[in-house]
């Protein structure tokens, strides 16, 4: 009953002072991404930031300290885990231990012979932890595949550079397989249905009319991609407005 | 037992007419066995009216006048003898000689013929601040629209906010809203309001008295560690009416009467209007979709029977559904729309059969209420909740009346017996839930941290005794204990509670009470865990009450409340019982009455804190609001009722967020917050202003209304919501101006 009161109330009462979750002209990591979240023993992957900017373009930036820290809470975080993430030449990797160690630290975690050892990597940009995210080593895993991007019903190929109309809904669409969460996301007009695999996008007046368009899948095992395209849209001023 | 006085007329009958209700008094002709009559003669307010003149019906031989208690004594009255009792200034009040000892007769004044004054056989004892409203002042509250609700809003001690609160939405001094009950016809209801309009689940015409007491209350109420609203439905009149109300929010009907020489009933049906009006408000830029529009019924009903002089049975009930589902996209057949789903279905029925008997010195209470309620709550395509509990609550009470035992006088023992049994069915899977103190987390909508299928007995038995006596004329004691048990915690609590009235110089007088008091471990999530203790508080009330004329009452109170045992997380995310807590505070409350003239003043003081866990620093408690000022004055004459309140209070404590951590697995951000309730939302204050205009065409009486909460528009802030990362904040303001226009026609 409070959830209906507070959902509609607060259509009524607030709104417009704060930025979407789907505005990408805000400042704040938008995803972390690990070549590979799942890692077989002595295998490694690069970890890279997609981070927003408030009046600028989004970029794909690598951490500047990644530690796998403690879990509040819960036991201390095993020194073997602690060890599996080194940086090199200004760029932060995480390499899954050897058998042996994976062998000892699902031991230690209470897990079975051939369960997947979780690690949570700690991400900071700056003096403080700004992210957290999830590699599991002793498996074999990859980031889903952004398949079929479409733009009102034409593909949208990875150099693509879309234009869009005014005061229209433009639609937008992905294939995703079950338990692949998505968010679309713009600097460009209003995005509805942000976090469904069809959205649409409608550019109002007094929107930006250049900037970006984005789309990142995740699934819930640390599995992350991305896809960003620069986009402009007609100005407002000089259409017609239509549904 | 009750003797209820209406219209002027009194019955010292053991069962009386219904309120509004002066059914005709038997005049039983006075050829009965003489006997020697004594009792006592009170004004509306329970005070003794000294010299009026208290006459036998056709025996003008035996006639005599009250002393300065109220006290009269008559011998050779012969058995049924009708027993007229007159005072200048107050109408007429009639009683019977059933018995040696005759129960108290109220005379009304001229100006309360409107008034229905109802006493219990021996009324529990009501603690410092407690205040009691019939329907017609409930209706004259200005600002209240009329509402249960908001009128709550408006007693001394009661947290004022501009959106309702949890489910049972009254928080009283200091506590949460779950610590308080709130009762119809003596038993709890599940939900006081309904899911949109902020509205009551009982209609104000519904109802026919509100008690409300903040703390200190009798041993004959439990299962709550602060306060007590006791709503009593209305009884049936001797005159059949059929009434239609309608407004912007709600439209209902009502029908009551008498049925036959002895019967009454009273029937009433609601439905809301505003989900008619909903969609057409939403902007259209909104991503949703209202597939159930919000929506709400609400029933009532009373039957009141009179079997004989010594039994009166009456059968009532409330109930209520309301739902709603929605979708947070405008595009419900996408693939994964489900998980922008919400969904809420809730509904209960109470009903209660009672049976009152009164002879001589006896009296007896005995009811049987059920309760089937259902709350269903889906989000997204993981979370629910589906609890079904219906209870059925036997309940017996005996009240013997001693005018004088061991040298006290007008001694009057209760004892009394409950059984509350529930069996909860319960299937939730759910993120862990937000408790009291604790800062609201990221919304994941895959969270289905607490998981739970089964069924649940919480069986809970409770007894109680008590005495009342006068120590002296001036002074009158009532003590007791009541013993609970809490099956599903399997816990034995005993509370012993006392209340001192000490009559002081006229027109003063002065109320201490203390007692021990708990809450059950039922509430949400609490039943799922089998170790959970009660909640229990220690409440010390002093309170005086300045009567300078009638209809003119000023009472101050203050009061310092001790709470243990009080449920909390403890670090591992299960519940346990290590929080405390104090609220210490002070109230006013100054009413008045006379002839056109309705005034209301309350001001309360409060400072609540709360320590969740052994030697963690004492924080705010979220809903204290030190400051509460409600003035309303409202004037009625023929035609018109005009009216204005003005309101003045805290903005209540939040948890501000510093910032937040990025989980780039679950998508969403985990917030990190400054100490717990160390900010505060802004002052906030309002003007109400309501118009009445009642008119006759042909036989229907009608009357509109205009109904205008927040005249001047002052914008204030509710609380604060963050942005999805935490790095924003927007104020969740109340809405600048509600005003409500309603016509109601009366048959």
């Amino acid at each position: 009953m409070i959830v209906a009161v507070l959902a509609i109330g607060g259509l009524v009462a607030c709104g417009g002072d704060v930025d979407e979750q789907w505005d990408l002209d805000h400042d704040r990591i938008i995803a972390v991404r690990a070549d590979k979240p799942g890692l077989m023993p002595g295998e490694t992957a690069e970890l890279t930031g997609l981070i927003g900017h408030k009046g600028a373009k989004t970029e794909e930036r690598s951490p500047l300290v990644v530690i796998v820290p403690d879990i509040p809470n819960a036991p201390p975080t095993p020194d073997a885990l602690k060890a599996t993430v080194h940086t090199d030449s200004g760029k932060w990797y995480v390499t899954a231990p050897d058998a042996a160690t994976l062998a000892m630290l699902r031991t230690q975690l209470g897990l079975g012979p051939t369960d997947p050892v979780p690690c949570t990597l700690g991400i900071s940009y700056g003096e403080t932890l700004n992210a957290i995210t999830l590699v599991r080593f002793g498996i074999d895993a990859a980031n889903p595949v952004i398949a079929s991007p479409m733009l009102d019903g034409m593909p949208l190929a990875a150099d693509a550079m879309p234009h869009v109309g005014a005061l229209v809904d433009v639609r937008l669409a992905v294939t995703i397989p079950d338990k692949i969460e998505l968010n679309w996301l713009t600097s460009v007009g209003h995005m509805h249905d942000f976090d469904l695999a069809m959205a649409y996008l409608r550019v109002e007046k007094d929107d930006p009319i250049a900037g970006e368009l984005a789309v990142v899948l995740r699934d819930r095992l640390g599995g992350v991609t991305w896809e960003v395209w620069p986009i402009t849209a007609d100005d407002p001023a000089t259409v017609t407005p239509t549904k | 037992m009750s003797l209820v006085a209406s219209s002027g007329i009194a019955s010292a009958q053991p069962e009386p007419p219904p309120p509004e209700t002066p059914a005709p008094v038997e005049h039983v002709a006075p050829t009965g066995k003489p006997i020697i009559i004594v009792g006592k003669v009170i004004d509306a307010f329970g005070k003794g009216v000294r010299g009026a003149k208290v006459a036998i019906e056709g025996l003008p031989d035996l006639v005599t006048k009250t002393d300065k208690f109220g006290a009269y004594r008559i011998d050779g009255v012969p058995t049924g003898a009708t027993i007229l009792v007159d005072r200048e200034g107050y109408q007429t009040a009639l009683g019977t000689a059933t018995s040696n000892q005759i129960d108290d007769i109220v005379l009304l004044s001229e100006n309360q013929y409107s008034e229905t004054i109802e006493l219990k056989g021996e009324a529990p004892a009501t603690s410092p601040g407690a205040e009691k409203l019939d329907r017609n002042e409930l209706q004259r509250i200005p600002g209240t629209g009329g509402d249960i609700v908001k009128t709550l809003t408006a007693m001394p001690g009661v947290v004022n906010l501009q959106i309702p609160l949890g489910y049972s939405g009254v928080v009283i001094r200091g506590s949460s809203p779950q610590d308080s009950k709130v009762l119809v016809d003596d038993f709890e209801i599940p939900v006081l309001f309904h899911n949109i309009g902020f509205r009551a689940v009982i209609p104000a015409e519904a109802i026919n008295s509100l008690d409300y007491i903040p703390g200190g209350f009798d041993v004959a109420y439990g299962r709550a560690s602060s306060g007590i609203v006791a709503l009593t439905t209305r009884p049936g009149g001797d005159k059949r009416t059929e009434q239609a109300e309608i407004s912007v929010i709600d439209g209902g009907l009502l029908a009551q009467g008498p049925a036959g020489k002895d019967t009454t009933y009273m029937f009433g049906v609601r439905r809301s209007t505003i989900d008619f009006v909903l969609p057409s408000i939403i902007p259209a830029s909104v991503d949703l979709s209202l597939t159930t529009v919000p929506s709400y019924y609400d029933g009532q009903f009373r039957i009141d029977h009179r079997l004989n002089d010594k039994w009166k049975l009456a059968l009532s009930g409330v109930g209520t559904v309301d739902t709603f589902e929605l979708y947070g996209t405008k595009d419900t057949s996408a693939s994964n729309a489900d998980t922008k789903r919400f969904y809420n279905r809730t509904r209960f029925l109470r009903v209660t059969a009672s049976a009152k008997y009164h002879e001589g010195p006896w009296t007896a209470n005995l009811a049987l209420s059920g309760l089937l309620p259902e709350f269903i709550f889906e989000a997204g395509a993981f979370q629910y909740i589906r609890i079904t509990n219906p209870s059925v609550t036997p309940r017996a009470e005996i009240i013997r009346s001693i005018p004088e035992a061991a040298g006290l006088k007008d001694v009057v023992w209760r004892v009394g017996g409950e059984a509350t049994v529930a069996r909860n069915t319960v299937e939730l899977a759910l993120p862990r839930e937000q408790r009291e103190g604790e800062p609201m987390g990221s919304y994941d909508p895959k969270d289905t941290t607490e998981r739970f299928t089964g069924k649940i007995w919480t069986p809970d038995f409770a007894a109680w005794t008590a005495a009342s006596a006068n120590l002296d004329p001036h002074i009158r004691l009532t003590t007791g204990v009541r013993a609970e048990y809490y099956g599903r915690p399997e816990q034995l609590l005993v509370q012993p509670r006392s209340e001192l009235q000490w009559k002081l110089t006229k027109p003063w007088s002065v109320r201490l009470s203390a007692g021990a008091f708990s809450r059950p471990p039922e509430f949400q999530s609490e039943n799922l865990q089998k170790g959970l203790k009660a909640e229990q508080s220690s409440q010390v009330i002093a309170g005086t009450q300045y009567e300078p004329r009638e209809g003119t009452r000023v009472q101050a109170s203050v009061y310092y409340t001790d709470r243990t045992k009080l449920i909390t997380h403890e670090l591992d995310g299960s519940l346990g019982n290590s929080g405390r807590g104090t609220t210490q505070g002070a109230e006013l409350l100054a009413t008045f009455r006379d002839g056109p003239w309705f005034g209301w003043l309350s001001y309360s003081y409060s400072h609540s804190t709360r320590v969740d866990h052994p030697g963690d620093d004492r924080r705010l408690f979220t809903f204290d609001q030190p400051h509460s000022l409600n003035a309303a004055v409202s004037w009625k004459k023929g035609k018109w009722q005009l009216g204005g309140r003005f309101q003045l209070y805290s903005g209540l404590p939040f948890t501000p967020a510093i910032g937040s951590v990025y989980d780039n697995t679950r998508n969403l951000y985990i917030p990190v917050y400054a100490e717990p309730n160390s900010g505060r939302a802004p002052i906030h204050h309002q003007l109400d202003l309501r118009v009445d205009r009642s008119w006759h065409w042909g036989a229907v009486e009608m009357t509109a209304f205009l109904d205008v909460q927040n005249v001047y528009m002052n914008k204030s802030v509710v609380t604060y919501i963050y942005s999805y990362d935490f790095t924003q904040r927007s104020a969740f303001t109340s809405i600048p101006i509600i005003p409500s226009i309603g016509l109601r026609g009366v048959l």
